[in-house]
């Protein structure tokens, strides 16, 4: 039963990819990525957020979403919670989980 | 014809009250798993399966490895989805568990205390959490969860001057990315006093109406706090689940009540009932909507 602001939809989770150039770009969830995201957001400690790397990074390498063909280096992944003030309801996001991931053989 | 509907009606209540609890609260716990199935592809053929099956084969209802097997389903189920599923998830695996084992002692009183138990202690911790949580107290969690919500927005505009126009801006606003500026000192518009009583409210009413059903069913049954236990209960499924979705909670609650309500009392036997009944009408009536279009004429 409901009792917090701070759930799975108020947190914000965030996949930057890092090329070999340097280029950096945030990587769109989707399909079952977007599954690995609503867990590791719920529950952002260092394992689930491995598995939502793991998976991005082979979905990465199947299908570039950058265009300059550059390989790719490192994915960070951040996580943050919201808390709402009490009279104005301002948002402030803290960041619970930062975590940086490199597959390359 | 009307003494013959009325000969019908006294037909149902009289089987109702000739039904034995744990047999009711059985096939209604079966009925809301074929109602709103849980799990997923590979596990909610099962579940359908095993449900049809103990309402259909006479007395499979009180086969042990029935619900033995429910009770693993529906604990795969939210081992599955963890850390994601809901908290009924959990409740819904281990009231399988409970007439698992009941059956399996032949002890009916197992089922009934357990009812008691997981009752009293799903809203003693839920009162606790909420009582814990300044977001909660304060009125916050409230607000922000009637702009954020999209299953409260009829909710919130039929009994607030709060327009869906402003739901969407607040929504914009609230589920904004500030992780490098901060955002702007207040929503674009001014909260209306009615929104701010309607948190007020709902928290309030939740907050007390937890807390009391846990109270009196901890309490012991025969006691002055123990007798409202099937009101109470009653009260929160009437209440809550009229605005809040979650029918199958709603359901198995009402399972439990039933179960361990007193077995002489056919009237709160038909209570429970037509709260089942209502839960339905709750669930599928968009009634909320229906008074918003009717009001905008």
């Amino acid at each position: 039963m409901f009792a917090s602001t701070d759930v799975g939809p108020s947190r914000l989770l965030v996949v930057t990819a890092m090329n070999e150039n340097g280029d950096e770009y945030t990587v769109p969830l989707k399909g079952r990525l977007k599954k690995l995201k609503y867990r590791a957001r719920g529950l952002p400690g260092r394992s689930q957020l491995e598995v939502l790397a793991r998976a991005t990074w082979e979905k990465l390498e199947r299908k570039p979403v950058d265009e300059t063909g550059s390989p790719l280096a490192s994915l960070r992944i951040e996580v943050w919670k919201t808390r709402y003030q009490a009279s104005s309801l301002q948002p402030q996001q803290t960041q619970i989980a930062l975590e940086q991931f490199d597959f390359r053989q | 014809m009307e003494l013959a509907l009325k000969q019908r009606f006294t037909r149902i209540r009289q089987e109702i009250a000739a039904y034995d609890p744990w047999e009711l609260a059985a096939r209604l716990t079966l009925l809301a798993l074929l109602l709103s199935p849980v799990g997923n592809w590979f596990i909610r053929p099962f579940i359908l399966g095993l449900s049809v099956a103990g309402l259909l084969i006479p007395g499979m209802w009180r086969s042990p490895s029935l619900w033995a097997a429910l009770a693993l389903l529906t604990g795969i189920r939210f081992y599955i989805s963890w850390p994601l599923a809901d908290n009924h998830a959990y409740l819904l695996s281990y009231w399988c568990l409970a007439f698992a084992v009941s059956a399996w002692l032949g002890n009916r009183e197992v089922l009934f205390s357990n009812a008691r138990y997981l009752v009293a202690l799903t809203f003693g911790f839920a009162a606790l959490q909420k009582w814990m949580s300044p977001d909660y107290t304060n009125g916050v969690f409230f607000l922000v969860t009637f702009f954020l919500d999209e299953r409260f927005e009829d909710f919130v505009v039929l009994f607030s001057s709060v327009t869906f126009e402003q739901i969407d801006i607040a929504r914009e606003y609230l589920e904004g990315d500030y992780r490098s500026t901060p955002a702007p000192d207040s929503l674009p518009f001014v909260i209306p006093g009615s929104m701010w009583w309607l948190a007020i409210l709902s928290t309030a009413w939740n907050l007390l109406e937890q807390t009391l059903v846990a109270i009196v069913f901890l309490a012991p049954k025969n006691s002055r706090l123990g007798r409202l236990r099937d009101p109470m209960l009653l009260l929160f499924c009437f209440t809550i689940y009229a605005v809040v979705p979650v029918v199958s909670f709603g359901w198995l609650l009402l399972a439990m009540g039933i179960a361990q309500s007193d077995e002489k009392s056919a009237t709160i036997r038909y209570w429970y009932m037509g709260a089942f009944f209502a839960l339905i009408f709750f669930y599928e009536v968009p009634w909320a909507e229906l008074l918003n279009t009717a009001i905008s004429g």
